[in-house]
């Protein structure tokens, strides 16, 4: 691995950390998110050199990280070297509105866990406000079929969050 | 929640996005220099290492009936059959595994659902054969330079014949917790993405 190699691929992460952080989030629990993240990483050094400049570096991106997450199996042996995300420690939410910010984050990701798994896909890309067409690139359907699963899967994670709001 | 609310909370980084992106950063090096763990990495390993056992295999097993020259021949013949039909069914998948995450993720389902089916088949019938084979051979060997006899060949094959039985089980039990279950699993996942799609 040269030091440019090197360089190119940690700006690629810090650029799309967000969003493979959100996609671990959505497919892993906190046992597994530092697995399904290294397994990702893996993944996308290994893919970077096929990355072909027809498509957005994102679509490429998206592909990458969602194929692997959707497949991905848990691992039995864990990574002891590393700290798992379960025991990181957060700094203290420094006011209440903070903390509030927190909860409704949590709550979220709680709801999209609870979509079959091919609906988190779906939704994660439409909540990232990708385009129709660009989650058809990056998924494999049709337009007018990825237009009919948001709204579904739309309606179905509102209400989730509604009857967890009742809760 | 309404919607717009929807998309707000999820743009807002999280305290944990951050803290996990500081953790990874100063990992990334070691990260990426660590194995694979998912189901298809695995199998490209193996198909390395079990095409480079089928060779030898294939090689080394027939001098074990030198003696017995028939025999020897017959095996040397079986075993080069088999380990071209191996390393031929290998290079399938060494075609199919290059780019599995870098289609789309219907293609992508579709072809890690065509390995793997390929997979668990070849996986099936090479462990069954050579299960067979070395029962057959057993047979052989004990029951060869003696007169043939109905009962005493019952017998033995009524001893035999459950450890085969128990094997062939186990390598399917093995198959299925390894592969098959994964197997299921992608298929499902397919079915859906695709369920209304024309």
């Amino acid at each position: 691995m040269s030091k440019q190699e090197a360089k190119a691929f940690e700006a690629l992460i810090k650029r799309y950390h967000p969003i493979i952080y959100k996609i671990c989030r959505v497919y892993a629990d906190a046992d597994d998110f530092d697995d399904l993240y290294q397994e990702v990483l893996i993944t996308l050094w290994k893919s970077q050199h096929s990355f072909e400049e027809r498509s957005k570096i994102s679509t490429w991106l998206y592909r990458v990280v969602l194929n692997t997450a959707l497949t991905y199996q848990r691992n039995t042996k864990k990574h002891k070297t590393r700290v798992p995300l379960s025991e990181v420690q957060l700094p203290p939410a420094d006011s209440e509105v903070a903390q509030e910010k927190e909860k409704r984050v949590a709550q979220l990701y709680a709801a999209i866990s609870q979509l079959k798994k091919d609906d988190r896909s779906i939704i994660l890309l439409y909540l990232d406000e990708n385009s129709y067409e660009d989650i058809a690139a990056i998924t494999g359907l049709t337009i007018s079929n990825v237009g009919v699963k948001i709204n579904r899967v739309k309606k179905r994670l509102l209400k989730i969050l509604k009857e967890q709001d009742h809760e | 929640m309404n919607e717009q609310e929807l998309f707000d909370t999820w743009k807002e980084p999280s305290a944990q996005e951050k803290q996990v992106y500081k953790q990874h950063k100063n990992e990334l090096q070691n990260i990426i220099r660590t194995k694979s763990n998912d189901v298809f990495a695995k199998i490209k390993r193996n198909i390395y290492a079990e095409g480079a056992l089928s060779l030898l295999t294939a090689v080394g097993f027939p001098f074990l009936f030198w003696s017995e020259p028939l025999f020897f021949w017959l095996m040397l013949v079986m075993m080069v059959f088999a380990a071209g039909f191996t390393l031929k069914a290998y290079q399938g998948y060494l075609h199919g595994l290059k780019h599995l995450n870098e289609v789309n993720l219907s293609a992508s389902l579709q072809k890690k659902i065509w390995i793997l089916s390929r997979y668990i088949k070849q996986l099936k019938a090479y462990g069954y054969f050579f299960a067979i084979l070395g029962f057959v051979f057993g047979m052989v060997f004990v029951l060869k330079g003696e007169p043939f006899e109905w009962l005493h060949f019952l017998v033995i094959s009524a001893f035999t014949l459950p450890f085969l039985v128990v094997m062939l089980w186990m390598l399917k039990k093995y198959i299925q917790m390894a592969y098959g279950k994964h197997l299921n699993h992608i298929q499902q996942l397919y079915a859906n993405l695709m369920e209304d799609e024309q």
